[in-house]
């Protein structure tokens, strides 16, 4: 799952057409396409965290696997000021400060890098640079609301600098936005990609056969999670199951089934 | 190759932060306040980390030196352990720093001298203590970064009252063939039967690498000491073991050991479960482990008689006396 919380609509818009994403109803303008949501916050941290906090609630977990709950991708995508960068350059951000209570982040560098540098959410513009800081608005926001929903590694933001000392801040000139964002698709499309191969590293085993389990017998929320460990330990020492094996179908409770796996995977090798 | 250093806004400038900074030339220096803000920050997933680990250079302000658990040690009454790193290279899919971190990171405290001050005033007070470096870490495997062995060693040469442990599965071992060996200090190198380390013990040279810088410091004159903890349960284990034994033995000289140690496999109930919650295909945690006293293990019968296989085969090489059992 990747999800892709940006501020405005035209800086949204290059990455909308690139992934084909279709408008979808919803109380921020989202767009979905399979694995792919991206939601437009508006600006300022608030709205970030508001629409953040909206689009996790929709991937509410299906299985009790914390990773499978917690390995979404999440990236804040976004334009930003910063006293001597080349406008266009694109940066990850590597230490997140919230201007407003001092609050700070440090996301971890993945690698293949991009460039990384500080960034500073701040409530409103401010009138002068302050050294090597990209200044954003919604980071903070962002970052603080999309942990709640993934590992810290997975949660990440990258800014295309708009603004320096040379050519400061006035107003959000739109087009340029976009034009921006446009023209490091390709970087930004590639760190998606390195970022998803991430989250994947992490869910080795598919115990998806759990639902079936769960849709012919009444598991308790602890005997869910019982369940879900033992579908893991089956395929680690047996084999991946991938249908409810036969001689289960006649058993009465999930107090049964639980007892048969257990003896199935104790039975088994226990020779590493 | 470190990528991220993470620096401590108060050792900024310190001359060992410098030179550590000045070997990773293309790594992104990134200031914070204070260590743990990084390192003990929520919703950090170890897994992910462990693939690309940074550097975290800190100042450790208190705890330099800790007593050790009761009953860890090799026959001494007063027992200490010092961490100057917490985490380690090697990626030992049972070790319990997985489950006790929240970060993989590597975090390497530059106030070196702090730790063997206290480990002087700590000697004062007590008769012939025993330190032991390699508890959050493996001692050398870091060596050529960090320098601390080197430092320390240097001391203890002057503390012939402190005698120190430095515990590893590492063959960086060229700072100690550089000079002579001391007679306070025991490197004790850890094993598990080679096909043991091949599943478990991710990135540790090889079981001959290690037995052959063994050698190289037995013959240099350093004492050596051997641990077997954990052992892993296995149904060919006695003849795992017997394999290993014959080959360190074959290649040092057994009667100028000066300990053996060994231990089953245990953890803590919490850590065990966020290990699995990792590493949910490891065979090790898939199979039928106990859980007793808030401890994860092979339970009482398998554990015993793992450990009278092992003592067994040991003692057929190794005096008694210097056998010591680790509960
Ligand atoms: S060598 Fe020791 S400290 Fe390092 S991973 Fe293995 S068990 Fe852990």
């Amino acid at each position: 799952m990747l999800n892709l919380v940006l501020a405005t609509k035209t800086e949204a818009e290059p990455l909308i057409e690139e992934l084909k994403l279709k408008h979808e109803p919803a109380p921020f303008p989202f767009y979905k396409k399979d694995q792919v949501s991206l939601i437009i916050s508006g600006i300022g941290k608030c709205r970030a965290a508001a629409a953040s906090a909206w689009l996790g609630g929709l991937g509410a977990p299906t299985s009790v696997n914390n990773h499978q709950n917690k390995s979404g991708c999440w990236l804040n995508i976004g334009i930003a000021g910063h006293l001597d960068a080349a406008i266009g350059t694109i940066f990850t951000a590597h230490k997140v400060l919230d201007h407003g209570c001092d609050k700070v982040w440090y996301p971890p560098r993945v690698s293949p890098p991009l460039e990384s540098e500080n960034l500073i959410t701040v409530d409103k513009p401010l009138t002068t640079y302050i050294p090597n800081q990209l200044h954003d608005m919604e980071a903070s926001g962002f970052i603080e609301t999309a942990r709640m929903f993934s590992y810290a590694e997975l949660v990440q933001c990258i800014k295309v600098v708009s603004d320096n000392a040379d050519q400061p801040f006035t107003k959000i000139d739109t087009h340029l936005a976009g034009s921006l964002i446009q023209d490091n698709l390709s970087s930004i499309l590639l760190f998606m990609d390195h970022l998803q191969e991430l989250a994947n590293s992490l869910n080795t085993l598919d115990t998806s056969i759990s639902e079936e389990f769960t849709k012919k017998w009444k598991f308790s929320a602890s005997q869910k999670v019982i369940l879900e460990r033992l579908l893991q330990r089956y395929n680690v020492l047996l084999e991946p199951m991938t249908a409810i094996p036969d001689e289960l179908s006649h058993k009465g409770s999930s107090k049964d089934i639980l007892r048969w796996l257990n003896q199935s995977v104790n039975n088994a090798s226990h020779s590493i | 190759m470190i990528q991220t250093i993470y620096i401590e806004d108060s050792i900024r400038e310190h001359p060992r932060t410098l030179e550590i900074c000045q070997r990773y030339p293309n790594a992104a220096l990134i200031s914070c306040e204070r260590y743990t803000s990084v390192f003990n920050s929520n919703s950090q997933n170890f897994r992910l980390q462990k693939q690309q680990p940074s550097l975290i250079l800190a100042n450790k302000h208190k705890g330099h030196v800790l007593p050790t658990p009761p009953d860890y040690g090799i026959g001494g009454d007063s027992n200490f352990y010092f961490s100057h790193m917490l985490n380690c290279v090697y990626d030992c899919r049972y070790c319990f720093l997985q489950g006790m971190y929240r970060s993989a990171n590597y975090v390497v405290f530059v106030n070196y001298e702090d730790f063997l001050s206290e480990i002087q005033s700590t000697t004062e007070n007590t008769d012939g203590a025993w330190f032991f470096s390699g508890y959050d870490c493996d001692s050398l495997a870091f060596e050529p970064v960090t320098g601390f062995m080197q430092f320390a060693l240097e001391r203890f040469r002057d503390m012939p009252n402190a005698n120190l442990e430095i515990r590893t599965k590492s063959t960086q071992i060229r700072g100690l063939l550089s000079q002579p060996a001391i007679n306070n200090c025991v490197v004790a190198f850890s094993f598990t039967p080679e096909n043991i380390s091949q599943a478990l013990e991710h990135k540790v040279p090889s079981v001959q690498k290690r037995i052959l810088a063994m050698k190289k410091l037995q013959n240099q004159g350093w004492k050596i000491g051997l641990r077997f903890d954990p052992i892993i349960y296995t149904t060919t284990l006695k003849s795992e073991y017997r394999d290993l034994f014959s080959s360190i033995f074959e290649s040092i000289d057994p009667t100028i050991i000066h300990s053996v140690s060994y231990g089953a496999f245990r953890l803590p109930k919490p850590f065990f479960k966020k290990m699995v919650t990792l590493y949910p295909e490891e065979k090790l945690f898939a199979m039928p482990l106990t859980e007793h006293q808030s401890q994860v293990s092979f339970g009482e019968d398998t554990e015993e008689e793992c450990l009278n296989i092992v003592h067994k085969e040991l003692a057929n090489f190794i005096d008694e006396n210097i056998i010591y059992p680790c509960s």
